[in-house]
Order: C-alpha cells, then sequence, then structure tokens
C-alpha cells in the first residue's frame, strides 16, 4: 500500500471512528431527554396547602376516565380439540378509543397459552387455536387484557377475566 | 294388471326409501338402552358461549398525605366498575404491583395498622354516591407484590358500581416522593 493510500485509509477510518462516538453520544442523549424526564429537585409531592380536595379529586377524575378499559370475552371457550380452533370472542368495543392486546395464562402454571397482537377499536377475534396443544380436559385460566394508547402505542395499563377452557378431544 | 304391479312396485318402492330415512334421522336422536341391559350410549352436548363484557380502570391514580384530618389519608377519584353483560359477575384484585424503593426507610403493611416508618393502601365500596369514604373500617387491603384474589365488588347484570382508594401511613414516612401501586383487577362470572 503506497503512503498516500495509508493516509487516505487512516482519514478515512478517522471518520468512521468519530460517526460511531456521535451516534453513541446521540443514542444516550437521545434516551435521557426524549420522556422529558428532568424532574425538578424543588418539587414537593404531595397535595398543596389550600387546594381544595374537591378540586383534586377532578383531576384524578379526569385520569381514571380517560382509561378505562371496556372489552368483552367468551368466559366458557371449547376447542374441539387441542389443535382446533375456539370461540374466544375477544373483543375490542369501538368506542373504547385504546387498543388492545390479550393473553391467556392457565392458572394453574401460569403458562401462557395464547396471546394476540393489538386489536383497533371496533374489532373482534371470533375464534383463534391457541398457541400451546392443551390436552382433553377443563383448565381455569385468565385472559389479561393490555390497553395502548390508539396513536402512540404507549402502555396504558391492564385488567383481565377468568374464563374456563374446554378442550373436548 | 301388469300395469298395477308396476305402480305397487314403485309405491313399495319408495315408502321403503322415505321410511328408511325416517328411521335414521331418528336414530341419531336417540339411543334406546334396554332396561336390565347394558350398554352405552353418546352424551352429545353443548356448551353456550357465555360473553362477558365489561368497563373498568386500568389506572388508579392516588394522592395520599398525612396533613389530611380524616383516618383515611387518601384523595380518590371514583373507580367505576360497569357490568355490560346479562350475568352478574365478580371484580377480585389478583395481584398488586408495588414500588415504594423511592421511600427510604419505608415498608408496606398488609392493613390499617401501620407503625411509623409504613404504607398501606386499599380498596373500599362506595357507600354513598360520589363521597369517598373517611373511615377505614370497611377496607380490603392490598398485599404488595404477592398474588392475593381478593373481591372487592360483586356486580349484577348490567349494573354499574365503584370503588374508592384508601390509606393509612405513618407519622415518618417521607411525602416529598413518589410511589406506584397498580392492582390488576380481574373480572369472573359468578353463578
Amino acid at each position: 500500500m503506497s503512503g498516500k493510500s495509508k493516509k487516505t485509509a487512516a482519514v478515512v477510518g478517522a471518520l468512521l471512528l468519530l460517526l460511531a462516538a456521535a451516534a453513541v453520544y446521540f443514542c444516550v442523549f437521545h434516551k435521557y431527554t426524549k420522556d422529558d424526564l428532568a424532574y425538578d429537585d424543588n418539587a414537593i409531592t404531595g397535595i398543596l396547602p389550600g387546594i381544595d380536595i374537591d378540586e383534586r379529586r377532578k383531576e384524578l377524575q379526569k385520569i381514571v376516565d380517560r382509561n378505562m378499559i371496556a372489552f368483552s370475552v367468551n368466559t366458557s371457550p371449547v376447542f374441539l380439540n387441542g389443535t382446533s380452533k375456539g370461540n374466544l370472542l375477544i373483543e375490542n368495543p369501538g368506542n373504547n378509543g385504546k387498543l388492545l392486546k390479550a393473553s391467556i395464562t392457565i392458572d394453574e402454571t401460569k403458562e401462557e397459552v395464547y396471546s394476540t397482537k393489538y386489536l383497533k377499536p371496533g374489532t373482534y377475534i371470533e375464534s383463534a387455536k391457541l398457541d400451546k396443544v392443551l390436552k382433553e380436559g377443563t383448565y381455569n385460566a385468565t385472559v389479561h387484557i393490555s390497553a395502548y394508547d390508539e396513536y402512540t402505542a404507549e402502555y396504558i395499563g391492564k385488567t383481565g377475566a377468568q374464563i374456563v377452557i374446554t378442550v373436548q378431544n | 294388471m301388469k300395469k298395477k304391479s308396476i305402480l305397487l312396485t314403485f309405491v313399495l318402492t319408495m315408502s321403503l326409501i322415505f321410511s328408511t330415512a325416517a328411521y335414521a334421522a331418528s336414530t341419531t336422536a336417540t339411543k334406546d338402552i334396554p332396561i336390565g341391559g347394558s350398554g352405552e350410549m353418546e352424551m352429545v352436548g353443548s356448551i353456550e358461549p357465555t360473553v362477558l363484557s365489561v368497563t373498568m380502570p386500568s389506572v388508579v391514580p392516588f394522592n395520599i398525605s398525612n396533613s389530611l384530618t380524616t383516618e383515611n389519608k387518601v384523595i380518590s377519584p371514583r373507580i367505576k366498575m360497569k357490568n355490560n353483560s346479562s350475568i352478574p359477575v365478580s371484580i377480585t384484585v389478583s395481584y398488586t404491583k408495588v414500588d415504594i424503593s423511592k421511600l427510604k426507610n419505608t415498608s408496606w403493611c398488609n392493613d390499617a395498622n401501620v407503625g411509623p416508618n409504613q404504607i398501606a393502601i386499599g380498596l373500599e365500596k362506595e357507600e354513598v354516591k360520589d363521597e369517598m369514604p373517611t373511615g377505614l373500617s370497611n377496607a380490603k387491603w392490598l398485599w404488595a407484590n404477592q398474588w392475593q384474589y381478593m373481591e372487592v365488588l360483586s356486580l349484577a347484570a348490567n349494573q354499574e358500581d365503584a370503588l374508592y382508594v384508601v390509606g393509612a401511613m405513618g407519622q415518618e414516612v417521607m411525602e416529598n416522593t413518589t410511589f406506584t401501586v397498580t392492582p390488576t383487577f380481574i373480572v369472573s362470572r359468578t353463578y
């Protein structure tokens, strides 16, 4: 390799290193500023003296009301056998205003046997196969419903329902 | 004569076909087992889907402060639970995720008998509409980070009711810090 080529390679290498360093710096910097997590040390958690309790309740009420989850589910889904579809009937109602994800775990083993991707408001799963093959029998299980913001997919919270799965053969 | 014979044969053939069909239909509906004999009868049934439809909170915000003069130290919103189904349901708290790591020297308490450095959070059914509980006598206390399965509410078909967050805290618990308490509500059909 000639002297000129070596010099070019060194410059390119240095540039690449600089770019990598800039990328790492951006990622770290971005992580700390993205969610605006710079809490003020001077802030005191609690109720400002003189603040009306009813006013504070109204603020809290708005948060609760905004984060209510509506859903429907079949409490007794039936599967002909371990690999067939069953009538899960999981619904995200049209007036929900949130994305929902459902996952089913068997109560006794805590094993997840089914999960959905996001369900948009106004959609439902009528029937589906489980992700795990269950033997013939009845299983107490819990459907966990997780809610996400409809536009940002930010996690909001979760709730759930108890169901009994029947596998007939 | 030959015509009559052909007609008779046709009628007999048709009646045989229809009677066979009728017999086949009846055998799928029932099967007789002779008294005193033995036999197996296949029981064919179906499980009707029971669709449960509810509206429940996914977030339960509250403020807690010793500056409240009541026994209950929590300011809570009205936590509505609505059963939109035609079957009765019960609401339980299956698990409560608690993070009090920012509260220095503070521990969790599973009931109202808090020590000076303890905090306890529970839920109470609404007694008077839109009125937060002032006492703690009817509170159901949340256990931190463990399975609990505690019933907090029963709802008849198409009924709505509400809960409030209640709490107690010791005098030495810091008030200038946040902490999180996240109960998971599970609805189940009641019989």
